[in-house]
């Protein structure tokens, strides 16, 4: 009998979307993907990023390579899918041994998030210092 | 215990659950198949393209073999999917999980024990109304729905939902919501009618209630009947032939007959028009 297999089956669908939305939310990760049935529930991620070099503690922008701007895209869709598991480290690396960047370097992570009830967009950053 | 959790969900006996399944075995199977010619040009820039057209090409004949030897093509199939899933890791569709679930169990029931497709089937039918259940309860959660946010921003991104609510709002209103730029500040995607904000909570209201009234035996049938034409409302803007037809043939388990064999020509039909045309060769690709 193979009544056990699909019990197990029925439960795991019925209780992994829980578990789904709980990392979703903790992490921030895309609510699409992971199997938690969220199609359709939320706005797509549009994440930005801005890079800066510290000096007397003002943040001037950076103008990067087309190199670099092509791993500042990829991590954009990266941050997009895993939230905060995504760490800008390898960026800021790769950024650092290209130019000078004097104090330090800031990596800014823009979110545009739409409000549920308002519909309005608003940004929420995350800011990441290298020295 | 168990046994009487399962058979909330209906029991069939022997000879229709026998029938069901080999009916729900055919459309998995075509249907996965159909879905890794659908993917290959995803594919066509990678260094791996040789591999998922031989991996397309393997799965038509698993789901040609599978009218005769369910077990063994479903498992086939089973293994070629996770390949996929696996490649695009996290980026998987939610269909590709279930259908991966679906596949598997398949392959582990035997049919020859006549007790074991029954039990499969109830299985199954939790399974899909679970799944429907989730992705209402899932938009609840988000909180886009209630004031109609989330189909607002739908339509100015996605031509398929401006060109389905066409009917329901003023031209000017989407015109709006399709000029709102990606930026800070900007927006709102908010629309005033009173009949799209209904709509939009219907959305996830019916995706909550009606798989729960499946569970009742005197109003599955309407339950059954609703949540089809609620399915197939939703596809005409979504388009997800893949997934939907997936959600219809479960649904469709709940039937006190065979429905899916019906049904199997339409969707044959369907995902050979969707190929088709993505080959260039019938009018454009309006599917996702």
């Amino acid at each position: 009998m193979k009544r056990r297999l699909y019990l197990a089956a029925v439960l795991f669908v019925a209780l992994w979307p829980a578990l789904q939305f709980g990392l979703a939310t903790s992490f921030r990760l895309d609510r699409w993907n992971l199997f938690g049935w969220a199609m359709y529930a939320a706005p797509d991620r549009t994440i930005e990023i801005a890079v800066g070099r510290v000096e007397q503690g003002r943040t001037v922008p950076i103008a990067l390579s087309p190199e670099t701007t092509e791993l500042a895209r990829r991590f954009a869709l990266e941050r997009s899918t895993w939230g905060r598991l995504a760490r800008p480290d390898a960026l800021a690396k790769a950024i650092a041994e290209e130019v000078p960047v004097g104090e330090g370097l800031a990596v800014q992570v823009r979110w545009l998030r739409i409000d549920p009830l308002s519909g309005e967009i608003e940004a929420v950053d995350e800011m990441f210092g290298y020295r | 215990m168990g046994g009487r959790l399962l058979a909330w969900s209906g029991r069939d006996g022997t000879a229709l659950a026998a029938s069901k399944l080999a009916t729900f075995t055919r459309f998995l199977t075509f249907a996965v198949a159909a879905e890794m010619w659908e993917s290959l040009p995803y594919w066509a820039a990678g260094p791996h393209h040789g591999w998922h057209v031989t991996k397309a090409i393997v799965a038509t004949l698993a789901a040609i073999a599978a009218w005769r030897l369910p077990r063994r093509a479903t498992a086939l199939l089973g293994g070629l999917l996770l390949v996929e899933i696996v490649a695009v890791f996290p980026e998987a569709a939610n269909h590709q999980y279930l259908q991966l679930l679906c596949l598997a169990l398949v392959a582990a029931t035997a049919p020859g024990r006549p007790e074991e497709p029954v039990e499969l089937l109830q299985a199954l039918r939790w399974i899909g109304a679970l799944g429907l259940f989730w992705a209402g309860l899932q938009k609840l959660l988000g909180g886009y729905y209630f004031t109609g946010t989330f189909l607002a921003y739908a339509i100015s991104r996605n031509e398929r939902f401006a060109a389905f609510f066409d009917w329901m709002l003023p031209a000017e209103t989407i015109e709006r919501l399709r000029a709102i730029p990606l930026a800070p500040g900007a927006g709102p995607y908010r629309v005033d009618e009173t009949l799209f904000v209904v709509v939009s909570n219907l959305t996830w209201i019916g995706e909550l209630v009606l798989p729960a009234l499946l569970f009742v035996p005197r109003l599955r049938l309407p339950a059954l009947v609703a949540l089809i034409g609620y399915i197939g409302t939703i596809e005409i803007a979504a388009r997800e032939i893949f997934f939907g037809g997936l959600i219809v043939n479960l649904v469709l388990l709940f039937a006190p007959i065979d429905a899916g064999r019906r049904a199997l020509p339409f969707f044959f039909a369907l995902y050979a028009w969707a190929l088709l045309s993505l080959a260039g060769l019938l009018p454009g690709w309006v599917f996702t």
